[in-house]
């Protein structure tokens, strides 16, 4: 709670005190007004003390004059009676009339006994100081009579404060001096309280002393001088009656600074209470004045930063003010308002722009597609025709019957068909790279094994064209590289092929291999034919480039290259040339080099290389070929009348090749996988699923020739795949190689 | 003392004081041990001439009676002198201290009863004879102590009021008024006026005045007694009080002017010289009770006192003696005493007192006394002395006729 609310505290005052200018601009504001308060408050401060002080003084003084005067009246009243009764002769009378004293004198004395409610002794005495008369007997004036009998002696009427019971008192002698001797003979003396002449202790609550200091000069050692004033003690005289002239009377006391501190520290304290109220009020003020300023600064800061942000941002309500935080608001809209204007006109050029290449960007796809449909489904569409076209022509060829021209013919008919068929399937691979649907699987490739591989596979044709064809990868130290193995000796034998044909008479085609820069590992393909002219360099790798072969008798289908480039550049390599016309090219294939594999990869087809042609089983072999296509079927008992330890049986729909599986056992079966019905997978699902069949191997034959057609087949359970066109020695190959398997597991067995 | 310097009374008076007390016992010592006498007086008043006047007198007996041998076979009588300004406390503090003087036999009293009054019984107290030159209250003698110290040869109250009564049926005023001061002497006046008037028919009082002590005027008072329908007025003043009135009296039109009995207390100072003007007294009728006069004295007797005076003090004449009742009572009363010392064989003061009372036919100046006092009287002096008498034009007082 006191987290959350200091927090909000920190972003409400503290943040905006953070930026500098809140800061500058409160304390702009605040300082001098701040200087000026804390200078006022002290000054003040200063001047309250001093006035309390003085004008608590000046109330004491006035206070000890009022009661000076009040005190100096009373004493007037009391000894106004006092002054008409020392003037009465029958008073002095009694100093020469002993026996008057008792008749008249002290009823005269104690019929004075209160005079203005004040007690007062009054003594007749003789000029010995004893008393002659009096109304009343105070033991204390005893000792005073010493006193009064020097004042007597030198006949002047004094006065003097005494102490009676503690109490200050006023005792007055009033010498009696007789005219004649104008000496002292006697004294009428008076002795009221004096403290009892006012109420010097109610009111104020203070402390009064009324001191005296005897102005009985011929005395001056009599102790009338007062004791040592306490410290601060201020006094004023008291107007006295004549009687008292003698007598300096003066009312005192010691202020009660105590009070006044206390008046002067709440004073001083309600000042620094307003002081800081008004330093809280000055810099909040500041603090506003400072946010007022600042925060619509701090909102056009966060504008401009929203604006950066998102240009289409609602912008806060727009600052009123008629000055220069206004006039920034008003050029920020501004500057705004222009800027989604350019920003709108761009927007819509870009769109229509954009739509411009958008819909032909549709059109070029809508082209290359319908281009690569066109020409896939052409190429597939194609290639069953031709397949069988091939077949038969292959079957023709084999045929003893047929007379040389028919034989001819028969050449011409396979030579015109596999042109075509070569044709079509590297369209149809173009096709692929180009909509993106080739497949490369990248595994380690022996250079050496697929060097030779190509060599001995292009050797017939290099003994047609009598070219020699040589292969010095043997020299070289065997060699890794990262790529797809079937299209890599794709474009082996692409180079290979081109070198072949496109070389002379009695020319001699170089394969060899080496490392190249970089980690890669170059395969170069060089021929001593034509060479290529300088001027068609450029356009070497363009398809249908037959460097103005078109027209010549030499075979090939003008995408090779083009093929080939392709295909390495999948497989992150490249294909380069080096060539003069008339000189001879050498092809170099560039790949990266990969880790030797620890198994040579080459001894994983060693069927196709050893188990050439003319490798037998002794024992009799069943093979089921279910396929709906009579063309297809028509084609394989032709060509395994060849064989004549194969018998052939076939079926035109799935389950029938199922029953005919489980009633006669083969010892292999094709399977088409496009049957009408259930298909080939299914089939094959319940091959396996057959105790009899489920260990009959089972060869995929289907003219898709995807790659991914090829695994998925693999991961069913077929145990090979063969595309259509069958290729014949491709085809006796696995037929030779499954049965050899067997029979070996029988020999094991 | 150094010019420039004003003694004062009370300087004067102490000096004097120091002086006999430092020179008397040293001539004493001379020959044999002085007895002592004092005199307690008002010899500080200014204006009054009583005090000194009865010194005089004292003066002038002891250098006769120190002449013919002193007392008690060779001591001669030696004089203090103690001031007490009229003033009853003074008297008494001065008695008190006159009481520790060795050999001190009697103190002479001055002019004012009051003082006397106070003093006589101190004196009594202290067993001190105390002789009274001119105090006339009656209450100096008519009291109830027992034995009496106290022995007066003087005018007295109950003497001087019939005899002043007596003068204003000689004047023809049978209405008098009484201006007394507020006093034991002028209560006792009242009380002696109140005596006589009441033996009396033809004189009556029309009312009694008091004055006080320090009065500045006394003519509110006169004209009182003036309205009551006084004829003449009895006046109970000192020297002072009785200028003042005399002055204020001849202030007023001739016919306000009442006659004035005075007692004598106006003969004790400078009565006159004390008035406004020199010519007050003489502008009414005044007259003034007297118990002694040199001029009424024998002759012979006068002028061998007057020689002693003329040696002591250059005093010329009878007309030179101011207040001359205080000298010639005070003179007779130091002859008596010697007497009674000489009798008493002693200084021992209750001795001396008993032959005070047996000293007889002693020839004075006032008069021959066959026995001045005796045990039952101690006043010396009888009605039949007294009389009236007046001031003339040089201030003297003369007897009337």
């Amino acid at each position: 709670m006191i987290r959350h609310s200091l927090q909000e505290l920190t972003v409400r005052f503290v943040q905006p005190l953070q930026s500098r200018l809140a800061y500058r601009v409160t304390t702009a504001v605040a300082l001098p007004v701040v200087l000026f308060i804390v200078l006022g408050v002290i000054a003040a401060s200063l001047v309250i003390s001093r006035q309390i002080s003085s004008g608590a003084m000046l109330n004491y003084r006035h206070d000890l004059v009022l009661r000076a005067e009040r005190i100096g009246a009373l004493l007037g009243n009391i000894l106004e009676p006092m002054t008409t009764l020392a003037r009465n002769t029958t008073i002095s009378n009694g100093l020469i009339d002993s026996a008057g004293r008792e008749t008249y004198l002290v009823p005269l004395l104690t019929g004075f006994n209160n005079v203005a409610g004040v007690h007062v002794t009054i003594k007749l005495l003789d000029f010995l100081g004893i008393d002659i008369a009096s109304n009343g007997d105070v033991p204390e004036l005893e000792m005073y009579r010493g006193w009064i009998r020097k004042a007597i002696d030198v006949g002047k009427s004094a006065a003097k404060v005494i102490k009676v019971s503690g109490a200050d008192y006023i005792l007055v002698v009033n010498v009696i001096v007789y005219s004649r001797t104008h000496s002292g003979e006697g004294a009428l003396v008076f002795l009221f309280p004096l403290t009892g002449t006012d109420d010097l202790d109610t009111g104020s609550g203070h402390t009064y002393h009324i001191t005296y200091q005897g102005s009985f000069n011929p005395f001056p050692a009599m102790g009338d001088v007062p004791g040592e004033q306490p410290d601060g003690f201020i006094s004023t005289p008291i107007p006295v009656p004549p009687l008292l002239s003698s007598l300096k009377l003066a009312i005192g006391t010691v202020p009660d600074m105590s009070a006044v501190n206390r008046n002067r520290n709440d004073a001083i304290a309600l000042l620094l209470l307003i002081g800081a109220g008004a330093l809280f009020f000055v810099v909040i003020l500041a603090f506003w004045i400072g946010q007022r300023l600042v925060k619509p600064l701090q909102e056009l800061a966060q504008t401009a930063s929203t604006i950066a942000d998102n240009l289409w941002v609602d912008l806060p309500p727009a600052i009123l003010r008629n000055d220069e935080v206004g006039a920034l608001d008003k050029a920020l809209r501004d500057m705004l308002g222009k800027l989604r204007d350019v920003y709108r006109t761009l927007e819509q050029r870009v769109n229509e722009r954009t739509r411009e290449l958008q819909e032909a960007m549709q059109d070029a796809e809508h082209a290359s597609r319908a281009k690569s449909d066109f020409l896939s489904s052409m190429s597939h569409e194609l290639r069953t025709p031709l397949n069988a076209i091939l077949g038969f022509g292959q079957l023709l060829e084999l045929d003893n019957t047929l007379n040389p021209d028919q034989q001819s013919s028969v050449q011409q008919i396979l030579a015109s068909g596999r042109h075509l068929l070569n044709l079509v399937t590297q369209l149809l691979d173009l096709t692929r790279i180009e909509s993106g649907a080739m497949e490369i699987t990248l595994e380690k490739v022996c250079v050496r094994d697929l060097l030779e591989e190509c060599v001995i596979m292009m050797t017939p044709v290099a003994q047609h064209y009598k070219v020699a064809l040589v292969n010095e990868s043997k020299l070289h130290d065997n060699l890794y590289v990262t790529g797809d193995v079937t299209r890599l000796r794709q474009c082996v034998l692409n180079l290979v092929s081109n070198a072949i044909k496109y070389n002379v008479e009695r020319g001699v085609v170089i394969v060899k291999h080496d490392q190249g820069h970089d980690d890669t590992v170059v395969i170069s393909v060089q021929d001593t034919g034509i060479g290529i002219p300088a001027d068609r360099h450029d356009n070497i790798f363009q398809s249908f480039s037959r460097l103005g072969q078109e027209k010549s008798a030499i075979e090939g289908t003008g995408i090779g290259l083009v093929l080939t480039q392709r295909i390495l550049h999948l497989m992150d390599g490249s294909v380069t040339f080096i060539s003069d016309s008339g000189k001879g090219s050498t092809f170099s294939i560039s790949l990266p080099m990969a880790e030797p594999a620890e198994t040579v990869s080459g001894e994983r087809v060693p069927g196709l290389v050893r188990g050439a042609r003319g490798a037998r089983t002794s024992e009799r072999k069943t093979v089921l070929y279910v396929e709906d296509n009579p063309a297809n079927l028509l084609l394989v008992q032709k060509i395994l009348e060849t064989r004549p330890d194969i018998d052939l049986i076939s079926a035109h729909n799935a389950d029938l090749g199922i029953d005919i599986a489980l009633s006669h056992q083969p010892d292999l079966i094709l399977m088409d996988i496009h049957l009408p019905g259930k298909n080939g997978f299914a089939a094959l699902a319940e091959l396996r699923n057959q105790q009899e069949t489920s260990a009959i191997p089972v060869i995929a034959v289907s003219a898709a020739a995807m790659p991914r057609d090829v695994k998925r087949a693999l991961d069913a359970g077929f145990n090979d795949y063969l595309t259509k066109p069958l290729e014949i020695d491709k085809f006796l190959g696995i037929l030779d190689r499954v049965f050899n398997s067997q029979n070996e597991n029988l020999r094991a067995g | 003392m150094t010019p420039g310097y004003t003694m004062k009374n009370s300087d004067v008076a102490a000096l004097i004081f120091l002086l006999l007390i430092q020179i008397i016992p040293a001539m004493a010592a001379a020959s044999a041990d002085p007895v002592y006498i004092a005199i307690d007086a008002e010899f500080g008043l200014p204006n009054s001439s009583s005090a000194q006047s009865i010194e005089k007198g004292v003066r002038v007996a002891i250098a006769e009676i120190n002449q013919h041998g002193g007392v008690l076979n060779g001591r001669p009588l030696a004089l203090i002198t103690t001031d007490n300004r009229s003033m009853p406390a003074r008297g008494i503090h001065n008695i008190s201290e006159l009481s520790k003087q060795k050999d001190l036999v009697a103190v002479v009293s001055g002019r004012f009863s009051p003082v006397v009054l106070e003093t006589m019984p101190v004196l009594q107290e202290y067993g001190i004879i105390n002789l009274v030159p001119w105090s006339s209250a009656d209450g100096i003698t008519e009291n109830n102590f027992e034995p009496k110290w106290v022995f007066r040869l003087s005018l007295k109250d109950r003497y001087a009021m019939p005899t002043m009564l007596n003068h204003a049926r000689h004047i023809g005023a049978t209405k008098v008024g009484f201006l007394l001061t507020n006093t034991s002497w002028g209560r006792s006046n009242e009380n002696a006026a109140k005596r006589y008037l009441d033996s009396i028919e033809d004189i009556v009082s029309v009312g009694t005045a008091w004055y006080n002590w320090r009065d500045k005027s006394l003519i509110d008072k006169y004209k009182v007694l003036q309205q009551a329908g006084a004829q003449a007025i009895v006046l109970v003043a000192n020297d002072d009080e009785g200028a003042i009135l005399v002055s204020e009296i001849a202030a007023l039109p001739k016919h306000e002017r009442l006659p004035l009995i005075s007692h004598w207390g106006v003969t004790g100072g400078n009565f006159i010289g004390q008035m406004k003007q020199p010519g007050d007294l003489a502008s009414l009728q005044f007259v003034v009770v007297q118990s002694f006069s040199l001029f009424k004295a024998k002759p012979a007797k006068v002028a061998a006192v007057m020689k002693i005076a003329g040696e002591l003090f250059g005093t010329k004449g009878p007309e030179d003696v101011e207040s001359p009742v205080g000298f010639g009572q005070a003179y007779d009363l130091v002859h008596i005493l010697a007497r009674a010392i000489d009798l008493a064989g002693s200084t021992e003061r209750a001795k001396v007192r008993d032959k005070m009372e047996q000293v007889k036919n002693y020839d004075g100046l006032v008069k021959h006394f066959a026995q001045p006092f005796s045990k039952d009287n101690h006043d010396a002096l009888q009605l039949s002395d007294i009389f009236m008498a007046r001031y003339d034009t040089n201030g003297v007082i003369r007897p009337l006729p």
